[in-house]
């Protein structure tokens, strides 16, 4: 995304002249998309402070008196804090494990020419199409031989699994196409790979690297299924668990499940916002000089 | 049928579980003692003992409160134990998953609130819990606590009992009556009326029955019982159709005919059938027991329950009923040959299901206690549940528990397209009944 | 390179090593569950290749299929195309561009279940948003999710719910482009759609490439919107909400496995094809 800070002033230095109607159209555009994309989110929060029955039946009036009862069956129900922090420490493990071990492995599949190359390459489409139910059994097992289920390692390892196969294809896609001279002016300079990869492919890639992050923290935060199922215990509970606090053989509490998920996104959506701006700052230096 | 073949069954299992019993006196524990932080080989009176006891008491499940209370009742007893209160939504899907993971890796929870039936048939067979036959004959005074048909009805197919029933369920016909006396309408107690009923209700834009089409199993399980009676509905597929069977479906799509269902009952679910119902938007629906906590107070109040009435032409009595206990404890083997934890678990296992925590449970989920204990608190429309379950010449296991689910799941959506009118109800159920045979092959 | 063959084992191993575990392994025991039909977790019986005639004369999953391929095709059209258009309509403003990148990514956010609810809600013939709207203005309700129309009105979340998703790959892509491309495509005039289409697009092909897969893989897995809006009713099963019933409803492993099987190859074969299409095309600089 710096790159494109550093594109952008020369690029308006010239056109900021003529304000057209292309420019009106193109945010008359974006600002509708933005409706769309809003009110969910608002939606969301709104009958987070209604009733069950009043979520069911008048969504989409504004809680003029709202009602605090699903937050408060909340916080009664899990332990809020200690719940984020398991939920941070997990999903920051896998984000890390991911970009390490998919970064070298995207690094590879990007610019290195081997046979069975796309082999490897159907693998891992293959791979995005296996489903969690075929996989979480013989995982179970395994985690229960090795004794880490309900500890954090019973959740990073088999999330960093199942999100690498996104992040090395993203990541090897961006790698693609990043011009060759800076590849041969680097070997030049008498760099290996390992070299390579860590002072040319690494900095340039920080964009995808941060994009990639964001998705595999995402999925791996929201991962309701495979919590349930490896780390479900006070001690280890991460805070999407909270949904499943919600529902029962007796029907669901919908107010219950809007605060849920409120709880849950909208810290994330906090970080993201703080993330977007590091990324834009600290990344400028990182830019293809072109 | 069911409940009365079952007493020579039982001898026999008893017999059985005699020689099991002696068998596995002879090796007994040293195999499953090795889980780490525990500590090792010492005496084993008051020593700290955990329990892990996993069940389905938790989320907004009703009885999640009293479920705790009766476990604290218990830790202030006996402090030397502590117990794991794991807890897992019986809606999540992987429920039913982790449950029979752990059974099959060595991970079993050492008490266990599960399905009986063919939910159970895996762990039960393959030897991981204990048959509970000797433990409640060795205790009259715990095993007199229960109601003779509740320890029945949670039998196995092979006449044991595995798991230790709390509270049980029915299955009827919920009617608002102030909707039926609005319109002057007579309940609906037998075929004839319900259909006026229905055909005046939808002639006034209201719903008669909430019913998703998807979600069907009260609708399948209420109409084949009331067209087949008890001993059709026991048959299955496996033998060849019961005629009657048709006609339950067929009576359905009398009901759909007459315009009985909702205009969106192909893509709602039950919670959204509820819904219409809790609102007073439906006059009727087929549902559990349970559904009586979900319906708006106002509703309730006005609601009662009766059976699903007899289809004419069949040969149902329009009195019994769906229902029984269908969840209970299991006790791991691994645990009860444990000498470290046996008497601790034997002892929380006597404390759960005896008739003051019965009675504590079923107060907060009202469903039929499986001791014989007054259940005090309860709204009008769940006496009148328990009356008519009293009433009942017998109560049935839902089909879904006798046929495999992959039928029972065939037969359901099958629902649509008979009511509208793409396949007879006979087309449907020989559809079910090939996949009941390639299941059971 | 010299000693690349070196650097390929060591930098995929670690990779290697975790998916192996933790995926490849597994689905190599659930493939051998095709081969059996099973009842529940602890019943499995050897049938051979049973499922995998079962497969090939299955009408609901024929049905299921191309269902599916339906929702793709509108997922391919719509939601990687509107994200392909935000995402060049974003990188072409000056203001603001925080504020979009962050609000077209709140959908993402928030799980497909409560989305799903929403459009419940949206679509709900008694008193869903819709038909209350129709009925103040006068008309008659409408039944959204009838058998005509369901497959589109599931459609619509399920394509809205991740175009934020594609815009943010297609916008971390367009920022490899070195600026003096645009400098130089400039002096020779070319600007707006041409730029698009001569410049950014073939410069981002890969980014593209991968793109498309997830769309395509993607699609194959939906499941969310459609169990929770029509339950797979209404001429709307697809085969994510087909394998789910099979393999966790029926609980008949056997048979999901092999649907699964089944997925995984109509995926791989389809990205292939995609692969190909686009091959022809690819420029590098």
């Amino acid at each position: 995304m710096q790159q494109i800070q550093s594109v952008i002033p020369r690029r308006r230095a010239t056109r900021s002249t003529r304000f057209n109607g292309g420019t009106i159209f193109t945010y008359i555009c974006l600002f509708l998309w933005s409706l769309t994309t809003i009110y969910p989110l608002f939606w969301l929060v709104n009958n987070s402070f209604k009733l069950s029955r009043d979520v069911m039946n008048n969504s989409f009036t504004i809680a003029i008196s709202p009602v605090l009862t699903n937050y408060t069956t909340a916080f009664d129900r899990i332990n809020i804090g200690k719940s984020y922090v398991n939920s941070l420490i997990m999903s920051v493990s896998t984000v890390l494990l991911v970009l390490i071990m998919g970064g070298l492995a995207a690094y590879v599949i990007a610019r290195f020419r081997f046979r069975g190359r796309s082999v490897l390459y159907s693998i891992l489409v293959a791979t995005l199409l296996i489903p969690s139910f075929s996989t979480v059994v013989p995982v179970y097992e395994l985690l229960i031989k090795w004794g880490i289920v309900n500890t954090y390692w019973g959740l990073i390892l088999p999330h960093t699994a199942s999100n690498l196969t996104f992040a090395i294809l993203v990541i090897s896609g961006y790698m693609a196409t990043i011009p060759k001279d800076l590849e041969d002016a680097a070997f030049m300079d008498g760099c290996n790979r390992l070299n390579m990869f860590s002072r040319v492919f690494l900095p340039i890639s920080r964009p995808v690297f941060a994009s990639a992050s964001i998705f595999v923290f995402l999925w791996a935060y929201n991962d309701l299924f495979s919590a349930l199922i490896f780390v479900n215990k006070d001690s280890v509970r991460p805070i999407v668990a909270l949904l499943s606090e919600i529902s029962s053989q007796y029907g669901t509490d919908f107010g219950l499940m809007a605060s849920a998920v409120s709880i849950t996104i909208i810290p994330i959506l906090v970080v993201y916002l703080f993330i977007q701006r590091y990324i834009e700052k600290g990344l400028t230096e990182g830019a293809i000089k072109g | 049928m069911l409940l009365k073949g079952s007493k020579s069954l039982m001898m026999l299992a008893l017999v059985m579980v005699l020689i099991l019993s002696a068998c596995s006196g002879t090796k007994d524990t040293p195999a499953a003692a090795d889980k780490p932080g525990e500590t090792k080989a010492e005496p084993p009176k008051d020593e700290p003992v955990t329990l892990r006891v996993f069940s389905t008491f938790g989320g907004t499940d009703a009885g999640r409160a009293a479920f705790q209370k009766v476990l604290d009742h218990f830790t202030a007893k006996h402090p030397n134990v502590t117990i794991d209160n794991d807890v897992m939504s019986a809606n999540d899907n992987g429920f039913r998953t982790k449950v029979n993971t752990d059974m099959n890796s060595g991970n079993e929870p050492d008490l266990l609130f599960y399905f009986v039936g063919a939910d159970a048939e895996g762990f039960v067979k393959a030897g991981k819990v204990i048959p509970m036959n000797e433990l409640l004959d060795a205790d009259a005074e715990w095993k007199n606590g229960f109601k003779p048909d509740a320890l029945k009805l949670v039998q196995q197919k092979d006449g044991n009992i595995y798991a230790i029933p709390l509270t049980g369920f029915y299955e009827g016909l919920f009617v608002n009556k102030a909707i039926f006396e609005k319109h002057q309408l007579e309940l609906p107690t037998d075929w004839a009326r319900l259909k006026t009923a229905v055909k005046t209700l939808a002639s006034k834009g209201i719903t008669p029955i909430s019913a998703p089409f998807d979600q069907s199993h009260y609708l399948i399980e209420n109409s084949i019982l009331s067209a087949a009676g008890p001993e059709g509905h026991h048959k299955g597929l496996l033998n060849g159709i019961d005629p009657n069977w048709g006609k339950g479906l067929a009576g359905l799509k009398e009901l759909y005919d007459l315009g009985a269902f909702p205009k969106d009952a192909a893509t709602i679910d039950l919670n959204m059938a509820m819904n219409y119902y809790s609102e007073g938007l439906s006059a009727m629906i087929i549902e559990g027991s349970w559904a009586i906590n979900s319906m708006s107070e106002q509703v309730r109040n006005t609601t009662t329950v009766l059976p699903f009435p007899a289809i004419s032409g069949g040969v149902g009595s329009g009195k019994d009923i769906i229902g029984g206990f269908s969840t209970g404890f299991y006790m791991a083997k691994k645990t009860y040959e444990d000498t470290k934890k046996k008497d601790a678990a034997v002892a929380l296992l006597k404390h759960l299901t005896s008739p003051e925590s019965i009675k504590i449970i079923a107060e907060s989920n009202g469903g039929t206690p499986a001791a014989n204990v007054e259940v005090t608190g309860l709204p009008q429309v769940a006496l009148d549940g328990f009356k008519m379950a009293a009433d009942a010449p017998t109560i049935n296991a839902p089909i879904d528990t006798q046929v495999s689910q992959e039928t029972f799941t065939t037969i359901r959506e099958n629902i649509q397209p008979v009511l509208k009118g793409s396949k007879t109800p006979e087309q449907a159920l020989e559809e079910a009944k090939k996949v009941e045979e390639n299941n059971k092959k | 390179m010299k000693g690349d063959k070196k650097y390929i084992f060591l930098f995929l191993l670690p990779a290697a090593i975790m998916m192996t575990t933790f995926v490849y392994y597994p689905f190599f025991k659930s493939f051998y569950l095709s081969f059996f039909r099973t009842t529940g977790f602890f019943d499995k019986k050897y049938v051979g290749l049973d499922n995998y005639e079962r497969l090939f004369s299955d009408g609901l999953l024929g049905a299921a299929t191309l269902h599916t391929l339906e929702i793709m095709l509108y997922v391919i059209i719509f939601q990687v195309g509107l994200a392909l258009v935000l995402a060049v309509m974003v990188d072409s403003i000056r203001w603001g561009k925080t504020f979009f990148r962050t609000v077209f990514f709140f959908p993402i956010v928030i799980s497909g279940a409560a989305i799903s609810l929403l459009f419940v809600l949206i679509y709900n013939f008694q008193f869903g948003l819709l038909n209350g709207a129709l009925e103040s203005l006068g008309f008659d309700k409408v039944l959204w999710l009838s058998e005509n129309s369901a497959l589109k009105s599931v459609a619509i979340p399920t394509v809205w719910h991740y175009v934020g998703f594609y815009f943010i790959l297609f916008l971390t892509a367009m920022s490899k482009i070195p600026s003096d491309f645009y400098e130089a495509a400039k002096l020779e005039g070319i600007t707006g759609i041409k730029k698009t289409l001569y410049l950014t697009i073939p410069l981002i092909l890969s980014d593209i490439k991968v793109v498309l897969t997830l769309a395509i893989t993607g699609t194959l897995k939906v499941f969310d919107f459609v169990w929770i809006l029509t339950r797979g009713q209404n001429q709307t099963e697809v085969l994510g909400t087909y394998m789910y019933k099979k393999a966790l409803i029926d609980l008949n492993f056997g048979y999901g496995s092999t649907i699964a099987v089944y997925i995984v190859a109509f995926g791989v074969i389809l990205s292939i094809v995609t692969n190909r299409l686009l091959k022809k095309e690819e420029i590098t600089y």
